[in-house]
């Protein structure tokens, strides 16, 4: 399988009034082609800053991409990649890429489409400005999109605004005008979070649909286990800027290895099973100006030992193919594992 | 009109025929163009000490009919009766120091924990103000209580001078909690009080409101979105479509054996955090129509997978097909719908078989 994005110890912090935030801090994955990386979290987590670190969107100052870091894009494939964090953001290279190769959607599609254009308009200036194309070109092209897309009526809808159209159709046009420039990857903000559930259904339907037409990969950042579940092929789970677990959709569901993974999974209710008392995670997520010197899940996790304080493991492998970053795994005998199984079974 | 009263009779609360209508005016005299049906025609009732959940996607009523319920808007049309110690009163006859009087009972719970809290206002002063409102005990009398309270949801009384932006989403949710407790309330109407929080915080929410309600014996009107949550806290179910509510049985016999097609449809639609049982959803077609001018007949017949020609027509009644199950829908009955654990065991059956096909 062959990389397309390879983020290796992605740094992003932020230098405000009241100290430094280290929104991503550390973060190594890798995106194939044609496939969907999904990073789940919960608020604060930094898995919006890993995007928008990946698209170029940090607002500098006060964010900063802390040297040492490497966002790896291999362009075509057996060539050298290009790291993303050496272009200038407003230079021509990186802009001949966002938008075009690299394309995002976000997660609010009543704010993030201009209200005073429209939406033909908006998808048109992605085409024209990164292809060779004229205006009516544009527009036939955009009409195509909307077709893509599923909306009804396109040669009319291209001419309306955004406050004509609900709230699931304005996410169909921002997936329009995302892969207006057919690119290799997508990048989706919590695309559905903002929609109902049946909307929601439709639109992760949709970009399946079109994952296959147009062979790209996604990037599907969501804090829903739920979406995770249903749309990707591996999975990183965030926690305080740092990934605390890295596998394949199947191992994480099936066998959850870091205890907030698996206090994740057993704080959610379930649809079919019985109904029990739900397990939460205690406490709540420390202060990012004042994150916990060794493990950042220590205080509130249920295994935590004397090392957890002390220093925060490395992500590594704990079986074949499955990444953890936890001392349960690390360099400790077997006793600690079997206790672990034993306490989660 | 179906005959959705209470047959055990221990009912705290029963709606008949609620209605609320928006008017949207136009033009230099602001004339009345057209009416907003935000909820039409909605009959319920809630047992002492359940927990009756209500669902649906956003514009279909279920918020409005928390806060006509509360006379925190005006209704337009029904009944409201709360069944309290001195006998049944009807809601929406009383005013004045009666409706005061009445609002002890009844309190809510809001979704945003950032914009129900006012940020000049101290935690203390939060939780203590509906006890001045009411004038109960005296000022050191209500600090006790206050404290009491803060601890009931498991904060730490020592906040008490403290502002709502030193606290995190969570625990202002539980001042939120505290607020609606202050009175000791009957009824509270919990409007989306989870889904503004992380999955983590979540949970802890619920347990806490689980608890609440054993201790103090409360009884909920949880209105949310998140299916499995609703699932989890609620004895029964009320499934809202366009104003109306479509579907209401017991929390099991939904999940089980839907018999309106928009709760099959809504119930398939959840992504399960399962990657091994993906399966095959109902995909609706379409927006919800606009309550402004809903569609002919039964309205949610433009989406709906089997409607006919009778669904363009006709209006289908809200009826109880046995157990208290109701549903309003033609062919409630003729119709197999599924339920997500049918659709689980198909796919199991389906797995099971190619596992065995390739093994052989």
């Amino acid at each position: 399988m062959s990389k397309l994005i390879e983020v290796k110890n992605l740094r992003t912090s932020f230098y405000t009034e009241d100290g430094v935030v280290k929104a991503v801090d550390g973060v190594d994955f890798t995106v194939d082609r044609q496939k969907t990386l999904g990073i789940v979290g919960e608020s604060g987590c930094g898995k919006s800053i890993t995007s928008l670190s990946i698209m170029g969107l940090i607002p500098v100052p006060p964010g900063r991409i802390e040297p040492g870091s490497q966002i790896l894009y291999y362009r075509e494939e057996g060539q050298e990649p290009i790291d993303l964090t050496t272009l200038d953001p407003k230079g021509k290279p990186y802009r001949s890429i966002r938008g075009n190769e690299i394309a995002m959607i976000f997660q609010e599609p009543m704010t993030s489409l201009n209200p005073v254009y429209t939406i033909g308009n908006q998808i048109m200036e992605a085409i024209i400005l990164h292809q060779k194309v004229n205006k009516k070109e544009a527009k036939e092209r955009a009409i195509a999109m909307l077709n893509a897309v599923g909306i009804p009526l396109p040669e009319q809808r291209v001419d309306e605004y955004p406050h004509q159209l609900s709230g699931g159709m304005r996410q169909r046009v921002m997936i329009a005008m995302a892969l207006s420039c057919n690119p290799t990857l997508l990048v989706a903000d919590e695309p559905t979070t903002a929609l109902d559930v049946t909307i929601q259904a439709q639109i992760l339907e949709l970009m399946k649909g079109l994952q296959d037409k147009f062979q790209m990969s996604i990037l599907m950042i969501t804090h829903n286990l739920g979406v995770v579940a249903e749309t990707a092929d591996d999975v990183v789970v965030m926690y305080l800027g740092k990934v605390v677990e890295y596998t394949d959709v199947h191992s994480l569901f099936r066998d959850p290895l870091h205890p907030y993974t698996q206090g994740l999974l057993e704080s959610i209710p379930s649809m079919t099973g019985t109904r029990k008392r739900l397990i939460p995670i205690k406490g709540m997520v420390p202060d990012p100006f004042n994150i916990p010197a060794g493990c950042p899940f220590e205080p509130r996790c249920p295994h935590a030992m004397e090392v957890c304080r002390q220093k925060m493991p490395p992500l590594a492998e704990a079986k074949s193919g499955h990444k953890t970053a936890c001392w349960l795994y690390e360099g400790h005998g077997a006793g600690e594992k079997t206790e672990l199984a034993a306490a989660a079974a | 009109m179906a005959n959705t009263t209470n047959a055990n009779g221990n009912a705290l609360l029963e709606v008949k025929g609620l209605k609320k209508y928006f008017p949207v005016r136009k033009g230099v005299l602001r004339r009345v163009v057209a009416q907003v049906k935000a909820v039409d025609d909605v009959s319920f009732y809630i047992e002492k000490g359940e927990t009756l959940g209500m669902v649906g996607e956003s514009g279909c009523g279920k918020t409005t009919v928390g806060r006509t319920l509360l006379r925190l808007l005006e209704p337009t049309a029904g009944e409201v009766t709360l069944h309290t110690q001195q006998g049944p009163v009807d809601l929406f006859k009383v005013n004045g120091r009666d409706l005061k009087a009445l609002r002890k009972e009844l309190q809510i719970i809001f979704q945003d924990p950032y914009s129900s809290l006012n940020p000049r206002m101290t935690v203390g002063d939060i939780v203590g103000e509906p006890l001045v409102i009411h004038r109960i005990g005296t000022p050191k009398d209500r600090e006790g209580r206050v404290a009491e309270l803060l601890e009931a949801v498991g904060l730490n009384p020592q906040y008490i001078k403290r502002y709502p932006h030193e606290f995190s989403g969570g625990q202002r949710q539980r001042i939120g909690i505290a607020r609606a407790l202050a009175l000791d309330p009957q009824l509270v109407v919990c409007d989306e009080p989870v889904s503004a929080l992380d999955v983590s915080i979540q949970a802890q929410v619920i347990n806490l409101l689980e608890d609440l309600q054993k201790e103090y014996g409360l009884t909920f009107l949880f209105i949310a979105h998140d299916l499995s949550v609703v699932r989890h806290i609620s004895k029964r179910v009320a499934v809202m479509y366009l104003g109306k509510v479509v579907e209401m049985a017991n929390t099991e016999a939904l999940f089980q054996k839907p018999l309106h097609p928009y709760s099959e449809a809504l119930l398939s639609a959840v992504p399960v955090p399962n990657p091994e049982y993906q399966m095959e959803r109902i995909i609706l077609e379409g927006d919800v129509p606009s309550p402004v001018n809903p569609p002919s007949g039964c309205y949610f017949h433009p989406r709906c997978p089997y409607a006919k020609e009778k669904c363009r027509t006709e209006a289908p009644v809200f009826k109880d097909y046995g157990n208290r199950h109701f549903s309003a829908c033609h062919f409630t009955g003729e119709l197999n719908l599924k339920s997500v654990r049918d659709i689980e065991q198909e796919r199991e059956a389906s797995l099971a078989q190619s596992e065995a096909g390739t093994s052989s």
